[in-house]
């Protein structure tokens, strides 16, 4: 919980938070969620004020923003908007993952270390 | 002679009846085996004309190594970056979710920056805008010696999805009777959603009359969808060899070529790392993707050990092996490939009644022509032509079975087998000929030494 407060106060206290706005609505109706990303409700964009909208504050972990809406700060995904700032990400050219032959073996499992040695 | 004729036929007799039990009782497994290469093969040269009625609806995401390192995170993938991803892929709306993944275990108690409740929490997203979430489930009483299934908050949040059985081969099942009573498999729970708004033949109307279903007999896939050089690099991707002909050549001469084959799967994949676009072009790429569409959710990650045998792709994670049997849902209906019904507890089909024919009529046709052999040495021509029918049978009863959606037939057992036929004719005609080849180098060498010595003389 501390963490977290911590990192709103960050995040409020930053100038590029407070220069971060909505530009627009990408979902329909929006999902109104609290600091953990629990929903709260719906609200349908008809009835959301216009944007832009000011950023109050952001939850990198969860890729979550602050805005006011009807005067209560609710919490929204980004998902759902569109915002003036922010990293565009592009679809990676990764490769389509290949098989593996039928007779590939690996004896192995993840995080285990060596066997125990008791009598 | 009467004693010679008797106890000739005696002995094919007993042939016979040593076949026929070789081909029923299945000792050492041999015909099992003999049955499950004739299964690959047929799977491997049809692969290339499945058809794509089930891959324009299912979509499997993918979680590899890739994607951890993009992130710098590690596995199991914590329940941040999980929340992450699903609420990334419930942004496309799509028709129903399966998550391949057993949460057994909360690796993050107590921490509410990484705790399980994040992801709970996204999953109640889920069911708040009527998306169906179905979540891996063992059938096994969690706790009790020992066992593990999913935790009881996210079990609560999402529909069960077996993903363990035993007792059916490699076959798929339906539906299961566990300790935790009748649960359906992913790829049925998936097919329910898919005919939520359609008329689909045969769909069970719940747990216990699949459970009574055959299992799937997987067909495979081959051909990659269209739309997934849109999504990955498809460069990697063998598709030579795809036709059934390359394919029937290789299942002959496998020695001397790739016999494990390793290709892309057939159900169109998107890695997870693509979810995580945000531009306005991929968005809508992604949208055309994943919307309405049938999306399962798996891990590729080295020494995680979810991985599956395949007919036609080598070894594959388990989430194809679900999506699969959704595409073979999806696209056949009821009438996907099963094994034929069984007489009581016999387990023997009437499948296995004509295999038992085939064996029959080879035996007496090989038979027969041994015992003409005295008579009609020369008569070659009449075991060819009835060899010839036997493989003419068999391809009709191949055509038929899988025109009719039943599993194949132990082809390749039936097919050597039938070579019997043939064998003394070609035995004695191979006979004849080197008798003949050394004749004629005997003449050869006389008349040299005749002209040697005429010459002398």
């Amino acid at each position: 919980m501390t963490r977290i407060t911590f990192l709103l106060l960050a995040a409020l206290c930053s100038p590029s938070v407070l220069a971060t706005t909505v530009d627009a609505y990408e979902a329909d109706p929006l999902t109104l969620l609290d600091e953990h990303g629990k929903s709260q409700g719906r609200l349908p964009v008809k009835d959301a004020p216009k944007p832009p909208l000011q950023v109050l504050a952001t939850h990198p972990n969860l890729d979550q923003v602050q805005v006011e809406l009807g005067g209560r700060k609710v919490w929204l995904d980004t998902m759902d908007l569109r915002l003036s700032e922010g990293k565009i990400v592009t679809t990676p050219c990764e490769s389509l993952p290949i098989s593996q032959k039928a007779d590939t073996r690996n004896a192995s499992t993840i995080g285990f270390g060596s066997g125990c040695s008791k009598p | 002679m009467k004693a010679n004729y008797f106890r000739f036929w005696l002995g094919q007799v007993l042939l016979g009846l040593f076949i026929g039990c070789i081909a029923l009782l299945d000792p050492f497994g041999l015909s099992s085996s003999s049955d499950a290469a004739s299964s690959q093969w047929i799977n491997r040269i049809a692969a290339s004309s499945y058809p794509d009625t089930g891959q324009q609806q299912v979509v499997v995401v993918l979680i590899d190594d890739a994607y951890l390192m993009r992130n710098a995170t590690f596995w199991p993938l914590p329940y941040a970056q999980q929340s992450q991803l699903f609420r990334r892929l419930l942004a496309y709306k799509p028709r129903a979710v399966f998550v391949d993944l057993m949460y057994s275990h909360d690796h993050s108690l107590n921490d509410a920056d990484n705790g399980s409740q994040l992801l709970v929490n996204v999953f109640e997203r889920y069911r708040e805008q009527g998306i169906s979430l179905l979540l891996a489930n063992t059938g096994e009483t969690r706790g009790v010696d020992g066992q593990a299934n999913a935790l009881a908050p996210l079990d609560q949040m999402s529909r069960r999805a077996l993903v363990k059985w035993s007792d059916v081969g490699d076959r798929y099942p339906l539906a299961v009777e566990t300790s935790q009573g009748l649960i359906e498999t992913p790829a049925l729970g998936l097919y329910r959603e898919f005919c939520r708004d359609l008329e689909c033949t045969g769909l069970p109307v719940d747990a216990a009359q699949a459970a009574q279903r055959a299992p799937i007999a997987l067909r495979w896939g081959r051909t990659l969808s269209p739309l997934q050089s849109l999504a990955t690099s498809v460069a990697e991707c063998s598709v030579a060899g795809n036709a059934w002909y390359a394919q029937l050549w290789q299942a002959i001469f496998w020695k001397f070529g790739d016999s494990g084959q390793a290709t892309c799967a057939y159900t169109l994949t998107l890695k997870a790392s693509a979810l995580e676009a945000n531009s306005p072009e991929d968005r809508a790429l992604l949208r055309q993707l994943l919307s309405d569409k049938l999306v399962l959710v798996g891990a590729q990650i080295t020494s995680a050990g979810d991985l599956t045998q395949t007919p036609v792709h080598g070894l594959l994670p388990g989430v194809y092996l679900h999506a699969m049997a959704l595409d073979n849902l999806v696209t056949y209906h009821d009438a996907y490939q099963r094994d034929p019904d069984s007489y009581f507890w016999l387990s023997i089909s009437w499948l296995d009644l004509v295999q038992l024919g085939f064996v029959i009529v080879i035996v007496g046709l090989r038979a027969w022509y041994r015992r003409r052999r005295h008579r009609r040495a020369k008569a070659w021509r009449a075991p060819l032509f009835s060899w010839a029918i036997v493989q003419a049978a068999l391809a009709v009863l191949c055509w038929g079975l899988w025109q009719n959606n039943i599993s194949p037939a132990n082809v390749l057992a039936i097919a050597v087998l039938s070579v019997s036929i043939i064998s003394a004719p070609i035995g004695l005609f191979a006979k004849r000929r080197w008798r003949s080849l050394v004749r004629y180098f005997a003449q050869r060498r006389r008349a040299r030494i005749s002209l040697v010595e005429g010459t002398q003389g």
